[in-house]
């Protein structure tokens, strides 16, 4: 089934591995462009800001180039997917290199994960879906996602799905109305992967 | 969390080789074919390292990373003669989740390694280390094995941790290839001061190997190359092994 809404990866001048993100979404049959500037909004239905980047980079190129303002306002009409940093770009804040400031669209901040084993987590994980939300469809305790992060956040209020790092829970999957935010990378969770991707399309 | 399945897939021209002792070499297939056919038998992450591009300060073919990590669904790291964030920014874009990095930040400047780490994040770089034993030491070694150092691999080791890496890819030019088992007494040492996630490679040539390094500690990455070529299935029997640890 080829989707006709329209994907937008936003690409910032730190951006990681958007041709990998895109290269899975595409394989999934979905239409796929970058977001480069604030004209580029116009042209897409649904809205990815992909992962692979530093907070505090990643803050300061939506500043420098110029694309916070638009962003924001795409953001609460377009339904938008946060990955990894993505998703904690959405928060109040985090203490990654130095505290800074988010775009506070979720009322939640990003700590490094308090734990004596090794940092990143890096690897496949399986997550606890909490509440039933159509991004998780078909998802169960067998599907692992890739994770690669230092800094995470445990929210009450948005949290659909948690993942354990040894003894540390935290939030996995968030979603606030039309916004949702993944911690692992879907672009590069094999089968588990494609099927959130899959999910995202048919929103 | 499953210690991940690793290849490390060696390239040189068009083609994926496997280096004896980082010499030799024997041609393994085409890159594409190679990739496929691991990520269909089951494979966890994959390692990109072009062979001969620090050694002749050649860049890495971009076209040919990109076309060939193409409905690879999982991470794939991809090294050989970074040099700068342009680097960096390039792999990125053509195929890279991660970079790999080892010769420039051991020969010429250990500071990018920070400046990476600071600008993608530490979760996205990891260090190359290739030792050598020499009398009661291990010595970092660069070029695949081919250009000694006088740093040794501890010390480095914690200083790449102190400026940011997020991930260690530790090799041994005396075991890679050799299917002798893993160097066990590096891996002890190592252990004692990583604080990262860990890529143990060089040496496995019998599943006794990887019980035998399991026995010790259970680490995040195992990587595993020429018992693959020989064997795609071993993946699932590997994972079958460790995964009841």
């Amino acid at each position: 089934m080829i989707n006709k809404k329209k994907i937008g990866i936003l690409k910032l001048s730190n951006c990681g591995n958007i041709n990998n993100l895109k290269n899975a979404l595409e394989y999934c049959n979905a239409k796929v462009g970058f977001i480069e500037t604030n004209d580029d909004f116009k042209n897409f239905d649904k809205i990815i800001i992909p992962g692979v980047g530093s907070f505090n980079s990643s803050m300061k190129n939506l500043n420098d180039q110029n694309i916070k303002n638009d962003l924001l306002h795409n953001i609460k009409k377009k339904i938008t997917l946060g990955i990894c940093i993505g998703m904690q770009l959405f928060s109040k804040s985090s203490n990654e290199i130095e505290v800074t400031e988010g775009l506070n669209i979720f009322n939640f901040e990003f700590e490094k994960i308090k734990s004596k084993k090794p940092l990143p987590v890096m690897g496949y994980n399986s997550i606890e879906i909490k509440t039933d939300n159509k991004l998780l469809k078909n998802v169960n305790s067998s599907d692992k996602f890739y994770f690669m992060h230092s800094y995470a956040t445990n929210s009450s209020n948005y949290e659909i799905a948690s993942a354990k790092y040894f003894d540390q829970e935290y939030s996995a999957v968030v979603a606030k109305e039309n916004i949702f935010g993944v911690q692992f990378h879907i672009e590069k969770s094999k089968e588990s992967g494609l099927k959130i991707i899959n999910n995202f399309l048919n929103l | 969390m499953n210690t991940r399945i690793i290849s490390k897939i060696e390239i040189k021209g068009e083609n994926v080789v496997k280096p004896i002792y980082f010499e030799g070499l024997r041609k393994i297939g085409k890159i594409n074919k190679v990739l496929k056919d691991i990520y269909s038998k089951g494979i966890d992450e994959i390692i990109y390292i072009d062979i001969v591009s620090s050694l002749y300060r050649r860049k890495l073919d971009l076209n040919l990373i990109r076309n060939n990590s193409k409905n690879i669904f999982v991470p794939i790291i991809v090294g050989g003669g970074i040099s700068s964030i342009e680097d960096c920014n390039n792999f990125f874009l053509n195929g890279a989740d991660k970079v790999a990095i080892n010769t420039y930040a051991l020969q010429t400047n250990k500071n990018i390694i920070s400046e990476i780490a600071k600008k993608y994040g530490s979760q996205s770089l990891v260090l190359n280390i290739e030792a050598k034993k020499i009398e009661n030491n291990w010595v970092c070694y660069s070029d695949n094995g081919r250009s000694s150092s006088n740093i040794n691999v501890l010390e480095w080791l914690k200083i790449a941790q102190d400026l940011g890496v997020g991930e260690i890819l530790l090799q041994s030019v005396d075991r890679d290839g050799s299917k002798k088992g893993f160097d066990l007494n590096l891996y002890k040492k190592v252990l004692e001061i990583i604080k990262v996630p860990l890529i143990i490679a060089s040496g496995a040539g019998k599943i006794e190997h990887i019980s035998e390094l399991f026995s010790i500690y259970k680490p995040q990455g195992l990587c595993i190359s020429s018992l693959i070529y020989e064997d795609k299935n071993i993946i699932n029997e590997i994972k079958s092994l460790i995964n009841d640890k």
